[in-house]
């Protein structure tokens, strides 16, 4: 890796629009989707910031916490936690987006007690006047000790000084934006005692996470400090949120206004329907129906046309090869052999076309909360 | 009998009083699900479970042994106007 090349890493919670920040920033063209859980490998990419710093940006799994529940999360938290691994961050993205701010800073607050440089990237702000929110940055800015970048990736605003703030990652802060360590101060000092060198919330997260960094484990900081039953330290962890929730609330009480009236939006009628009793499965079940008419009328185009190559390619192999054993193993095994598997890429492609619409309108999510009483019966 | 988000009616609003850590999810608090947010139980799935909520902000569906485990008071939805005249 040249000397230049600063490692960006984009952290953020799912569905803030990481994926096409990431795209903005490197000009690849990765593709965004809206599962749960996308983003399951890091995916890196490269971007020139100035004519002389150029950065390799990695976009890692949607995660609300760093106190990890599922494999995605753990990739994140694999990462920061090991300052040996080759694309360890010297810059952190946190993108969050305009509407979820609240929620957003949580993981923002957790990431920033790791004192790796982060700016705060406000996504989708374009989104901010429709829905009634305005943000005094100055004041965000000094309470969360961060620079803010907003940015909207949808309309391409804003990558441009958010390249610059970049450029000058050593001079940002590193200093966490809360003292988390105030929730039991007798267990983390002695924590701080027995391991000096290294950061608290670091080692907090090797406690509660059980996960594993170079030299050290967590059995080896339990031999060392003194153990905690797992019910004190899930106490603990309810402690620590509702303390990084109780600075996020004072601080956008002071720096963020929601003008309540536009914000009743559309989204709350369209639950009502999607949801409803009797029109929710009526909906759900033509939506199924009409899918599965569309998979088999659509798809007929092409399997005739699939079809109809192969019966002729396999009667010209017959016509055109002499006669024997080979000939009959191309013209009447391989090639309708090849072709009765190729005919049923059209209605596959189909089903997954309908399936990623489901998934990304959020359709789903609603289905799953119609479906899931009776579904539970069955374990899934 | 104590009110918990399983005891709500649709379109109810509360705010949430306590629940017992080890009964719900941490994911659940880290969504927003702490004492003294506000909860609005937005719709009841059919056969009544599970809840869809907006907590804090946050839309999210629990099941109903999850509700019963949380807490709340219920905020009453007559403005000032309403119980100054009661008076």
């Amino acid at each position: 890796m040249s000397k230049q090349n600063i490692n960006i890493a984009l952290i953020g919670n799912p569905n803030v629009g990481k994926t096409s920040v990431f795209n903005q920033l490197t000009g690849l063209n990765q593709q965004v989707g809206n599962y749960p859980g996308i983003t399951v490998d890091k995916k890196l990419g490269f971007c020139k910031l100035s004519n002389t710093l150029k950065a390799n940006v990695l976009d890692l799994p949607g995660t609300y916490s760093l106190n990890a529940s599922s494999v995605d999360e753990n990739v994140v938290i694999d990462l920061l936690l090991n300052k040996n691994d080759k694309l360890y961050p010297d810059v952190i993205l946190l993108v969050t987006e305009v509407e979820n701010l609240k929620r957003n800073l949580l993981l923002f607050t957790q990431i920033k007690d790791l004192e790796i440089p982060t700016i705060l990237v406000i996504n989708m702000i374009d989104r901010m006047e429709h829905k009634g929110i305005s943000l005094d940055i100055p004041y965000l800015e000094t309470q969360l000790k961060t620079k803010i970048a907003l940015v909207s990736s949808r309309k391409g605003i804003g990558f441009e000084e958010l390249k610059k703030l970049i450029t000058t990652y050593k001079t940002l802060s590193t200093e966490p934006c809360l003292n988390a360590s105030e929730i039991d101060e007798v267990y983390f000092n002695n924590l701080r005692k027995a391991f000096p060198n290294q950061s608290l919330y670091k080692l907090w997260l090797v406690i509660t996470q059980d996960v594993n960094f170079v030299n050290l484990n967590r059995k080896l900081l339990e031999k060392n400090s003194f153990t905690k039953t797992d019910s004190e330290l899930k106490r603990l962890q309810q402690k620590e949120t509702i303390k990084r929730y109780q600075f996020i609330n004072d601080t956008l009480k002071i720096g963020q206004k929601i003008d309540v009236a536009s914000a009743k939006d559309f989204r709350s009628k369209l639950d009502r329907v999607l949801t409803h009793k009797v029109w929710g499965y009526l909906i759900f079940f033509f939506i199924l129906f009409g899918i599965f008419q569309s998979i088999f009328e659509w798809s007929k185009i092409p399997m005739d046309f699939i079809d109809r190559t192969f019966a002729s390619l396999s009667s010209t192999a017959s016509r055109n090869l002499p006669p024997g054993i080979f000939t009959d193993l191309v013209s009447q095994g391989i090639i309708p052999g090849i072709g009765g598997i190729l005919i049923f890429i059209p209605q596959i492609t189909f089903l997954f076309l309908f399936i990623s619409v489901l998934e990304e309108s959020g359709y789903m999510s609603r289905v799953v909360f119609l479906m899931d009483k009776i579904m539970r019966k069955f374990g899934i | 009998m104590q009110t918990t988000i399983a005891t709500l009616k649709k379109g109810e609003k509360a705010v949430i009083k306590d629940f017992d850590v080890e009964a719900i999810p941490l994911k659940l608090l880290e969504m927003g699900c702490l004492p003294g947010n506000v909860v609005e139980l937005l719709q009841i799935a059919p056969f009544g479970d599970p809840l869809y909520l907006n907590i804090n902000g946050s839309h999210l569906a629990i099941r109903i042994e999850t509700a019963r485990e949380i807490e709340v008071d219920i905020i009453d939805p007559r403005t000032k106007d309403e119980l100054a005249k009661q008076k």
